[in-house]
């Protein structure tokens, strides 16, 4: 080890202090040295003789200043900067025509400092009368042209001057505490919301009463939610939400005794303490924008925890666990099957569950879609089911997607499945669908359709065409009227030529489809796929051919 | 036939590869699923098909040589291949030279030192040469993949040789392609001495 000392360690020895010789560098202060001397007494300071005193500091002279203003917004600025200067001081505040006036009794440096970085023209009363300062040098002596008769100034109230300033937006600062004040319709929500945040919350009813006007018509009563964060501060987003409720207040309590409450990110130019000392102990503010107002805060009754607002769930009461248990017989219930969600189950989309609003939009969608050739649409009561035959295999922005689960055409949402799964008998049991019936099984109920009702989705937006005329010439169809009748002479019906009739006769699309579909809601899936295979469509036969194969499984 | 196969079908005919390599490897057709899968481009999902296929060889060569995973390529050969014989067998078959020549490719992949697939690029023209069952043009190939690898084109052009030495079926065709492709240049190899031997072109 060398003898060189860390840093940031102090010495096990210092040295010691030495008394007789100064240091190379001190630091003293020059400012007030007979103050510094009585604050700080040194034994080995010698003593002042009996009979010389220290000459007393002489009181800054005080000259009584008028300050004249355009704006209330300024003078009520400058007031806030004498009163923060002076709290002994009085200020006053004045009106003549559109000018605001105030008056004071400071230093007069003071006042030019201050009067001049707010706006104001600045004047001392010199023999009686209002002399405009030159901003610069001694007290001024004679009046000059521009001197102003104090009879002209009409005395106002500093209140009237805070409601001509009007309140200014400001950046809110993150607080420890805050105030709602809101109707009791949207109390208990809010106290639910804060106990949420993990807030200290107090409740107070309060009725409030017009700042300015009279004082006899009052509002209904209101509540008063003071909320208090336990560690750091309140989220400026929960507050954000507060100001959203309906008729309701957010605000921060100012002074000493919290007389004053301020709307939450806004401001008057005087600074909140000085705002809260103009108001009366005994009385409260509340100071807010237009769209909440200003008004007199008179408390209906005492404070108290909030915590007793939040309801319970209906039906929650307190058991008695002591007491014996009741027999399993009779506290069990039978298991019932859910439908729960499982993002990783069921991700085909077989059909679309729709709503009326939902039926409308289906051609903005479909409309020269393929699958406007194949979709069907069967109407229920509040429900409609779009599906097609093998499925839709595609997802669409309305409604809620649907896959087939079988057996039949029984649905479950996309993403859910049956809690606990059941084997197909047991579905077929429960769920009893059927070659008629389509079933959709939803969170809380199941809805059937009846097949029968099916018909084309195109026909919800070209329900019917223009009549058609037959258009051949008319000798022909003279010709055809002088024809003889003749009777069709019937085939011989033999199996081989029933089998050749059909053989020479393709099945057209449209029976193709409305066998595939038969079949599937029976159930026999390879029908169905040889069938679309049949009609073409070799990937819709391969997704039922796999269904199949799943099935199986 | 299966609903699986017959699903793969109906997917084949519509063109959706994926999902007919799907169902054939439902269906129990690792092969058919496995070539789907490197159809579409899939190598990845081909590798486990053709693990499932017993076609270790071309699994671990895809792994090393498509996918670049030497590691997985030696534990394929692992799992599913007995460790071969520390002397050199008696008669050269394509299925012990298929698995040298992937663990050459490994060795190359790991840039490990190329004696060892060296020795294996003269087991090959060995095997190719001489009158051994070494039918599987896979040799030559993956060989010649091998001899590249190390940046020997020589022994690459040797393996060549010796397959149309041993009157390998397609050899010189194979011969005059690679050459033509590797240098721009056609090469004019000397005519059969005597006819194939109808064995060898089996």
């Amino acid at each position: 080890m060398t003898g060189r000392r860390r840093r940031g360690n102090p010495p096990e020895n210092p040295p010691p202090a030495r008394r007789d010789r100064r240091p190379a560098l001190d630091i003293e202060r020059i400012a007030e040295p007979a103050r510094q001397a009585a604050e700080r007494p040194s034994p080995d300071a010698p003593k002042p003789p009996p009979g010389r005193r220290p000459a007393p500091v002489p009181a800054p002279r005080r000259s009584e200043i008028f300050a004249r203003f355009g704006t209330a917004s300024a003078a009520l600025g400058c007031a806030g900067r004498l009163v923060g200067a002076h709290r002994d001081g009085d200020v006053r505040a004045y009106t003549r025509a559109d000018e605001w006036w105030l008056h004071a009794s400071v230093e007069l440096d003071l006042a030019r400092s201050v009067v001049h970085a707010t706006g104001g023209t600045l004047f001392v009363l010199v023999e009686g009368r209002f002399v405009r300062d030159r901003g610069f040098g001694q007290h001024p002596s004679a009046g000059p042209a521009d001197a102003v008769e104090p009879s002209t100034l009409l005395e106002c109230p500093l209140l009237d001057l805070v409601r001509a300033a009007g309140l200014h937006p400001v950046r809110s600062h993150p607080a420890q505490s805050s105030t709602l004040i809101l109707p009791g319709a949207v109390t208990a929500d809010a106290v639910r919301r804060a106990l949420d945040a993990g807030l200290n919350v107090r409740h107070q009813p309060v009725r409030l009463r017009p700042l300015w006007g009279e004082a006899t018509a009052a509002s209904p009563a209101n509540v008063r939610l003071d909320l208090t964060a336990a560690q750091g501060a309140i989220a400026p987003t929960l507050l954000q939400a507060f100001a959203r409720l309906p008729v309701t207040l957010v605000a921060r309590a100012c002074g000493r005794e919290g007389n004053l409450l301020l709307q939450h990110s806004r401001a008057t130019p005087m600074p909140d303490q000085h705002l809260a000392a103009l108001v009366g102990e005994d009385r409260l503010w509340v100071l807010a924008d237009a769209a909440f107002g200003c008004w007199w805060l008179e408390p209906l009754a005492p404070a108290e925890d909030a915590t007793g607002l939040v309801m319970t769930a209906p039906g929650f009461h307190l058991r008695d666990q002591t007491a014996p248990p009741a027999r399993l017989d009779e506290t069990s219930t039978s298991p019932t099957v859910r439908v729960i969600a499982d993002p990783a189950a069921n991700r085909r989309c077989d059909a679309l569950l729709l709503d009326d609003a939902e039926l409308g939009e289906l051609r903005l969608l479909l409309e020269g879609h393929p699958l406007a050739e194949l979709a069907l649409i069967v109407p229920g009561a509040d429900a409609h089911l779009m599906l097609a035959p093998g499925g839709l295999l595609e997802t669409f922005a309305v409604g809620r997607p649907l896959t087939c689960i079988g057996p039949g055409l029984l649905y479950i949402g996309r993403g859910r499945r049956l809690d606990p799964d059941l084997p197909p008998t047991a579905r077929r049991r429960l769920f009893a669908p059927d070659p008629g019936h389509a079933v959709v099984l939803l969170g809380d109920r199941g809805l059937r359709f009846r097949l029968d009702e099916q018909r084309p989705v195109w026909t919800l937006w070209a329900s019917a065409g223009p009549p058609i005329v037959e258009q051949l010439p008319n000798a022909t169809v003279a010709a055809l009227r002088d024809l003889d009748p003749q009777p069709q002479a019937p085939r011989p019906q033999t199996p081989f030529r029933r089998l050749l009739d059909r053989m020479a006769t393709p099945i057209p699309v449209e029976e193709l489809l409305q066998q595939a579909l038969a079949a599937e809601a029976a159930g026999d899936l390879p029908t169905a796929a040889e069938l679309h295979r049949r009609r073409g469509d070799a990937y819709r036969a391969g997704e039922l051919y796999e269904r199949a194969a799943e099935r199986e499984r | 036939m299966s609903l699986w196969e017959q699903a793969a079908q109906c997917y084949r005919d519509a063109g959706a590869h994926a999902e007919a390599a799907r169902c054939y490897g439902r269906a129990g057709l690792f092969r058919q699923a496995a070539d789907l899968y490197l159809e579409i481009g899939d190598p990845a999902s081909a590798v486990p098909m053709f693990e499932r296929a017993t076609e270790q060889h071309q699994a671990g060569w895809l792994l090393v040589h498509v996918l670049d995973r030497p590691a997985d390529a030696r534990a394929c050969l692992a799992r599913h291949t007995p460790p071969p014989a520390p002397a050199p067998p008696a008669v050269w078959s394509a299925p012990i030279l298929l698995r040298q020549l992937v663990e050459a490719r490994c060795d190359i992949a790991e840039r490990a030192r190329d004696t060892a697939a060296l020795a294996t690029l003269l087991n090959v023209q060995e095997a190719l040469a001489g009158p051994d069952p070494v039918s599987d043009v896979r040799v030559t190939e993956w060989a010649t993949s091998v001899a590249k690898g190390m940046g020997r084109m020589d022994q690459a052009a040797l393996v060549h040789a010796a397959a149309v030495r041993g009157r390998r079926p397609g050899a010189r065709q194979r011969f005059i392609t690679w050459a033509a492709a590797e240098f721009g240049t056609p090469i004019v190899l000397p005519p059969d001495p005597e006819p194939a031997v109808a064995g060898r072109a089996a």
